[in-house]
């Protein structure tokens, strides 16, 4: 039982109140907001690399038990050499969640591992432009289309592409 | 003596010259006959030999919806599961599913026994799945035996359609591992008890018949073999002669020298004749079980395979569902027998004979159940196959197309069509429509509508009608805009005067707003939002025509256009496919990926042939993208489409844009939300005008079709290169609006141009 008294009731109301209005007026409205900072609509965390580097990192997961299954299936059929069914597997999880910049990166990956060179740079383009919150995948991005340029013959690309990376790592 | 053995020589010489030539020529007619029958036994064996040998069954193309997945967290109810198991030929059962192609419903959950399944990927085993639900979403997904999570599992697409042989034959094909033995056992104890034993025809069994012809005063075709049965059905035409008898026999006889008895079967099974629909004839029990259950063949009861092999003898007269008391009465005699003859014991075969008849609706694939849609694939296909192997080759085409939509999307529109002809006093069936529904993350075409009632043979309208887009042209020339950011930004004020521009041909062309009303200076926002006809051409002619072609081009769109300023209020002609195309770019934040209706495609071994891979190529900045499509969503909360934000109050943001062409001949409205975009074209054939504009005709129908859906929120998150501004003043018609933020490009912040 709580022990207050009608006075301490009185103000607490009066600055839950104030506390609201506050909350009101710098945007935090119970209503969806239509657009925000950041994006439109309400926009997911995206999940990324927690340390700037690429191969060898393990990859957190999604909150979402499908994805992480298709994920783990993807990785399985790269490691035993069948490259196309792990982008199968990545493109059925995209369909679950079409906004996941880390899945994208992923299918570059992929494509990478085959050759794609073309390819591989759409789908890290593809993945930065949904990676805005995440330093860390941007730069594998970047790497990533890096090595496809030069694979591609492309030396002043792939340059450019290292250099990107070089300076969101040391965080311009 | 010399003389006496001379005469008695004579004598024996004249009657041997006499006696020999009668023998001789009876020999050489003999001989010469002889030949003959050998030269057409080796004939009929040659017939024989080059039929079955490397013998290719002609399949038809069998066309799958996509698979439905299923997984945690999935909006899916059990009812809409149960519909889906149901199409796919699922049976419910009353207790714990003991054999694949059954499952159990409980209140919350559904316990199902998939079957195995040949995907691209390889091949799924038949597996037990329990899926726990929680309202109208699945909760979990769980191997029943070990409780272990499966985190998503595919269930077998439904068979929506298939490409037919020019012998317009359907055929599903079972290889004799497969068949059930209770089939075999049915087949030898009704049509040919000795079948194990005779050389190919049954002596007995003809005598038999023809003195039962003889009695008869006819010439029944009783006595056959299956064997013979074969072989008529191979290779003779239906006379009834003795001639035709004749060469059976001999056929059969051959037939049997030639290959086993389990070849011969094989071939029987898969060959007979036993239904007919519309111009298709039904071949073989594996199309029979299909057709009249639903089912595959191994999945069949006794009396329902006693009903197939009751159809043996005339499939027309003991037709199930035009003739049910008589097919009935056969397939109990067909139990009967089996049981007389020791197929099955008499009291599985009372119980059997006790069963109603239990036959499946007609399906619907084999006059293509989505026209359009199978239309689209067909013409896909043709770019990677001949026309004639698609039709043959037994090829296994999945597709994109989510059927419950595409079913819910025909329902609504009908219904919506209706209701707008009657409130405008159209004549009812007056109006048409075409739509398209597509994720645009992968550009997998979910739905497609060719027309109102979508009859097979029908003008496809989705893919070949091509009218003017109006005013949905608007904006790729705003995006072109903005893609010069350091011009060009969301609060840029546009001019909104009097405007004469003067045509190639020297005539003057003065372009109106819909309202006939002229808005003065007004931002970008709200001259897109209430697509401003004068500030757009002259934004159009400032930024100069070939930019804004070069971006519509880089959008999709495929044909010439001309470098007149009327382009700029869409006087392209386009069909609801290729603007789906071209907005399919901008709700994927700049990258386009081809729309198609195709996943994968296996042959008639379940072997993986093709797949249509994700692929993306940005075709507009993504920055410029995010903020375009920002525009877009001012449309909706602002602007033309404002009506959607009291349809979908819980669903916003959404984006789009109305298009309407002259005197209201065309209706259209492209909108998208999180992973959807739908494009919805009303108009009427005739070209006459239509009495509505792009936010009340076609904008109505898309409604219908979102809700469905249901359509989610939009949710993008703007790439690095946006900046925000916050609390920005902005005069709207004639009012004064605060937007909470407003994206601009980096680094070309807008100062406040706009005060109120």
């Amino acid at each position: 039982m709580l022990n207050v008294s009608p006075v301490e009731v009185r103000a607490a109301i009066r600055n839950g109140t104030a506390l609201l209005m506050l909350l009101w007026l710098t945007g935090c409205s119970t209503s969806a907001p239509v657009t925000s900072g950041g994006g439109i609509g309400t926009v997911p965390v995206t999940r990324g690399i927690p340390a700037p580097s690429t191969e060898g990192v393990t990859v957190p997961p999604s909150g979402n038990a499908a994805v992480i299954a298709l994920e783990g299936e993807s990785d399985r059929y790269l490691a035993g050499g069948r490259a196309e069914a792990a982008a199968a597997s990545l493109e059925r999880a995209l369909r679950l969640t079409p906004g996941d910049a880390m899945l994208w990166h992923r299918l570059a990956r992929v494509r990478l591992e085959q050759s794609r060179w073309d390819q591989c740079i759409e789908l890290a383009q593809k993945s930065n432009s949904l990676a805005a919150g995440n330093r860390a995948l941007q730069v594998a991005n970047w790497k990533l289309v890096s090595r496809a340029q030069a694979a591609l013959g492309n030396s002043s690309a792939a340059q450019a592409a290292a250099r990107k990376a070089a300076a969101l790592m040391s965080g311009e | 003596m010399p003389s006496r053995s001379k005469s008695k020589r004579g004598r024996r010489t004249t009657s041997l010259r006499l006696r020999f030539p009668g023998r001789w020529r009876i020999i050489q007619l003999m001989i010469v006959f002889l030949c003959i029958v050998a030269g057409w036994v080796m004939w009929l064996d040659f017939v024989i030999h080059s039929r079955f040998e490397g013998h290719r069954w002609e399949l038809p193309a069998r066309v799958f919806a996509r698979p439905l997945e299923v997984y945690a967290g999935e909006q899916l109810s059990a009812a809409e599961l149960e519909k889906v198991l149901g199409r796919t030929g699922y049976r419910a059962v009353t207790s714990a599913p003991s054999g694949p192609g059954q499952y159990l419903r409980h209140a919350d959950s559904i316990e199902l026994y998939s079957r195995r399944f040949d995907y691209w990927d390889g091949t799924q085993a038949p597996e037990r799945v329990s899926i726990d639900f929680n309202g109208d979403a699945v909760a979990d997904v769980r191997d029943p035996n070990s409780s272990t999570a499966l985190g998503i599992f595919r269930i077998e697409p439904q068979l929506i359609g298939k490409i037919y042989p020019a012998r317009a034959e359907d055929r599903v094909l079972v290889r004799y591992e497969d068949v059930p033995p209770i089939l075999v056992d049915a087949l030898v104890a009704v049509e040919d008890r000795h079948f194990f034993s005779h050389p190919g025809i049954d002596v007995r069994g003809m005598i038999r018949a023809l003195l039962v012809d003889l009695r008869q005063g006819r010439l029944a075709q009783g006595g056959s073999t299956l064997t013979q049965q074969l072989v008529k059905n191979y290779f003779l035409e239906n006379e009834r002669t003795l001639w035709r008898k004749i060469n059976e026999i001999i056929m059969a006889l051959l037939l049997e020298r030639r290959y086993s008895k389990t070849q011969i079967l094989g071939a029987y099974i898969n060959e007979v004749y036993l239904g007919q629909h519309g111009a298709l004839g039904i071949r073989g029990f594996g199309t029979a079980a299909e057709f009249y259950f639903g089912r595959p063949l191994q999945e069949l009861r006794v009396d329902q395979i006693a009903l197939l092999v009751g159809l043996v003898r005339g499939a027309s007269y003991y037709d199930p569902r035009r003739h049910p008391e008589r097919a009935l009465t056969r397939r109990n005699l067909v139990l009967e027998l089996m049981c007389q003859r020791g197929a099955l014991t008499c009291r599985q075969a009372d119980a059997a004979k006790r069963r109603p008849l239990d036959i499946a609706p007609t399906p619907t694939w084999t006059q293509a159940r989505f026209p359009t849609f199978v239309d689209l694939v067909h013409r896909e296909l043709l770019q990677q196959y001949h026309a004639e192997d698609l039709r043959t080759e037994g090829l296994r085409i999945f597709t994109t197309i989510d059927p419950q939509l595409q079913e819910r999307v025909e329902a609504d529109v009908q219904t919506t069509l209706s209701r707008m002809e009657r409130e405008r006093h159209l004549k009812s069936g007056s109006l048409q429509t075409a739509a398209v529904v597509v994720n645009p993350a992968n550009g997998e075409v979910l739905a497609a509508l060719g027309g109102r009632d979508d009859e097979y043979g029908d003008f496809d309208r989705a893919l070949d009608a091509r009218r003017p887009i109006g005013s949905l042209v608007k904006p790729f020339i705003y995006a072109t805009a903005l893609a010069q950011a350091g011009r060009f930004n969301l609060l840029t004020t546009l001019d909104d005067s009097a405007l004469s521009i003067r045509q190639p041909d020297g005539k003057i062309w003065k372009p109106d707003n819909y309202d006939r009303r002229l808005h003065g200076r007004v931002s970008l926002i709200e001259a897109l939002a209430d697509s401003y006809n004068v500030a757009t051409v002259r934004l159009g002619m400032q930024l100069g025509l070939d930019k804004v072609i070069g971006t519509l081009h880089a959008a999709g769109y495929s044909e010439d256009i001309p470098a007149f300023p009327a382009t700029l209020l869409g006087a392209l002609d386009a069909s609801p496919m290729e603007v789906a195309q071209m907005y399919q770019v901008l709700a994927n934040g700049g990258f386009r990926t081809e729309l198609n209706g195709i996943r994968d495609v296996l042959d008639r071994h379940g072997q993986a042939l093709k797949r249509y891979d994700l692929e993306v190529r940005q075709a507009i900045n993504p920055d410029t993208a995010f903020l375009t499509d920002f525009l877009l969503t001012k449309v909706v909360d602002l602007g033309t489409a404002r009506g959607l934000t009291e349809a979908f109050a819980d669903s916003l943001p959404l984006a789009g844009k109305t298009g309407t062409t002259n005197d209201l001949r065309d209706s259209w409205f492209a909108g998208f939300g999180d992973a959807i975009l739908g494009v919805v074209w009303v108009g009427r054939d005739d070209n006459s005008p239509t009495r509505f504009t792009g936010a009340t005709g076609a904008m109505r129908v898309w409604t219908s079709i979102m809700k469905a859906v249901p359509v989610r929120p939009l949710s993008i998150p703007a790439p690095a290169g946006i900046g925000w501004i916050r609390d920005v003043q902005l005069p709207f018609e004639d009012n004064c609006l605060t937007l909470p933020a407003v994206p601009f490009q980096q680094p070309f912040q807008p100062g406040q141009s706009l005060s109120c």
